[in-house]
C-alpha cells in the first residue's frame, strides 16, 4: 500500500496517509474491541 | 489465554522489550523459558506432554536415525496417541477434564512429525538440541500455529539481526490480523451479518441456510488469518520470519488454488507427508488426493463430519484434475474480457463450492449438515 501512494504521492505525503491510515485502523480496533468479545460468545467453533 | 485480551498485549509487548535487551545469545533462551512458563500456566499438562516428545523426538533420531524399524515405531506411537488424544475431546463435555486439554497439540505434534521424518531423510542441517527446543518452544506460534519448517527456522535463527523493516512489517501484520478478528469477524460478520440472518423471515430459508453458511466460512477465515497475521507479526517483532498461511484462499479460481491459499502450513504438510508418499507409492493421485483430504479432516476432529468434509473436498479436487482434461478448448484459450469471465466464474463456483463445505463443519453432526443440504438445494423439510 505504501509502495502504491509513493507513486501517487510525494514520500513524506504517502507517511502521513499511512500513518493515518494505521491510526484510523488502531481506534476502530479498540472501539470495537469489546463488541467483537462479546459477539463471539455467539459462536460454537 | 485469548488473543482477543489486553493480558496478551502486554505480555507481548513486555517479551519483545526484554528480548531486545538481552545480549543475542540470550534472546532465544528467554522465548523458550517464557513459552514454557506460558504453558505451565495455563495448561501444565500440554507443558510436559511437548517436553516428552521434544526429548523423545531428538534423541530418538540422534540415537537410531538410521533405524527404519525404531523410526517408524515412534511415529507411530505419537500418531497414536495424538488420535487417542483427538478421540478424548469427542466424549461429552462433562467427561473432558480441563487439565486434559492440550494446549497447541495439534500443531506441536505436527512439528514433531516433521522433524523426525527430515532427520531420517537427513535433510536437515546439522543443529543441537537447543536449537530445536527452541524451534519447538517459540511462542507466537505455540497456540494456534503456523505449522513452520524446522529448516526454515533454523536459517532465520542464524541470521537474526536488529531490522527496523522487519520491526515495522510486525506491527504492522499485527495491526491488520487485529483489525481482521476484531472488525470483520468480529463485528461485520458476528454482529451485522448475524443479525441479519436472525432478522430474516421463516420463509426465507435457502436464504437462512446460505448465508450461514457465507458467515461460518467468513468468520472462521477472517479469526483464523487474523490470528496468523498476529503469529506471524509477533515473530518479526522478534526478528525471525515465518511462513504465510493464508493467500486470499476465497478468490482463487479453482478448489486445487484454493487449497494453497487455505492453511497453508497444514496442507503443504499433508502434501509434504500424505500424499506425495500415498500417490507415490499407489501410483495414483486420486488416492493420495482423498487420503491426504481424510488425514486433514480428522486432524479438526474425530468424527463422521470431518470424514465427510474430507471426502467432499477430496472429491471436487479430483473432479476439478479430471475436468482439466476433458474442458473445451474455448476455455482453455480463451483471454481479454472472455477470459476475465471465465476466472470470474471459475472463482464463483469455487466460493460457492468452498462454503456450502462449511455446512458439514458448521453443523452438530451430519444429520443437521444433511437438513441444510436440503434447504440449499430447494428440496425442502429442512427445517
Amino acid at each position: 500500500m505504501y509502495r502504491l501512494l509513493c507513486r501517487l504521492l510525494p514520500e513524506s505525503l504517502a507517511g502521513l496517509v499511512m500513518a493515518c491510515w494505521y491510526t484510523l485502523l488502531l481506534i476502530l480496533t479498540w472501539l470495537y474491541w469489546d463488541i467483537a468479545s462479546g459477539a463471539f460468545r455467539y459462536l460454537s467453533l | 489465554m485469548s488473543f482477543l485480551s489486553t493480558d496478551f498485549l502486554h505480555w507481548m509487548i513486555g517479551i519483545v522489550v526484554i528480548y531486545w535487551l538481552l545480549p543475542q545469545r540470550l534472546q532465544m533462551h528467554f522465548v523458550a523459558l517464557f513459552t514454557l512458563f506460558f504453558l505451565l500456566l495455563f495448561s501444565p499438562v500440554s507443558a510436559l506432554v511437548l517436553l516428552g516428545l521434544l526429548v523423545v523426538s531428538y534423541f530418538t533420531m540422534q540415537r537410531w536415525r538410521n533405524s527404519v524399524s525404531v523410526v517408524l515405531l515412534v511415529g507411530l506411537i505419537i500418531t497414536l496417541l495424538f488420535l487417542a488424544y483427538k478421540y478424548h475431546l469427542q466424549q461429552p463435555p462433562d467427561m473432558v477434564v480441563d487439565v486434559t486439554l492440550l494446549l497447541g497439540a495439534s500443531f506441536y505434534v505436527l512439528r514433531v512429525i516433521h522433524y523426525i521424518i527430515e532427520s531420517y531423510k537427513g535433510s536437515l542441517a546439522r543443529h543441537s538440541f537447543t536449537d530445536y527446543l527452541h524451534y519447538m518452544l517459540f511462542l507466537p506460534v505455540i497456540v494456534v500455529g503456523p505449522i513452520n519448517r524446522f529448516d526454515e527456522f533454523l536459517r532465520e535463527l542464524r541470521r537474526r539481526r536488529r531490522d527496523g523493516a522487519l520491526f515495522a512489517s510486525g506491527l504492522e501484520r499485527i495491526v491488520y490480523g487485529y483489525v481482521k478478528v476484531v472488525l470483520l469477524a468480529g463485528y461485520l460478520v458476528n454482529q451485522e451479518l448475524h443479525g441479519y440472518i436472525n432478522a430474516l423471515g421463516a420463509d426465507e430459508v435457502w436464504l437462512r441456510s446460505y448465508l450461514q453458511c457465507i458467515e461460518y466460512g467468513l468468520n472462521l477465515y477472517f479469526m483464523f488469518s487474523g490470528y496468523s497475521d498476529i503469529a506471524i507479526g509477533f515473530a518479526r517483532l522478534l526478528g525471525i520470519r515465518i511462513g504465510e498461511n493464508f493467500h486470499y484462499p476465497f478468490i482463487q479460481p479453482n478448489i486445487s488454488q484454493f487449497w494453497k491459499g487455505w492453511h497453508i502450513s497444514l496442507s503443504s504438510w499433508c502434501r509434504d507427508y500424505v500424499y506425495m508418499p500415498i500417490a507415490a507409492h499407489y501410483r495414483r493421485p486420486f488416492v493420495g488426493i482423498v487420503a491426504s483430504m481424510l488425514i486433514l479432516g480428522l486432524w479438526h476432529e474425530l468424527s463422521a463430519r470431518y470424514v465427510a468434509w474430507g471426502i467432499y473436498h477430496g472429491l471436487g479436487i479430483v473432479a476439478w484434475q479430471y475436468f482439466q482434461g476433458i474442458k473445451p478448448r474455448c476455455l482453455v484459450s480463451a483471454s481479454g474480457l472472455k477470459g476475465h469471465a471465465v476466472t470470474a466464474a471459475a472463482t464463483f463456483i469455487t466460493f460457492n463450492f468452498v462454503m456450502f463445505s462449511f455446512a458439514i463443519t458448521m453443523s452438530e453432526n451430519l444429520g443437521a449438515a444433511m437438513a441444510v443440504y436440503r434447504n440449499l438445494l430447494l428440496l425442502g423439510g429442512g427445517g
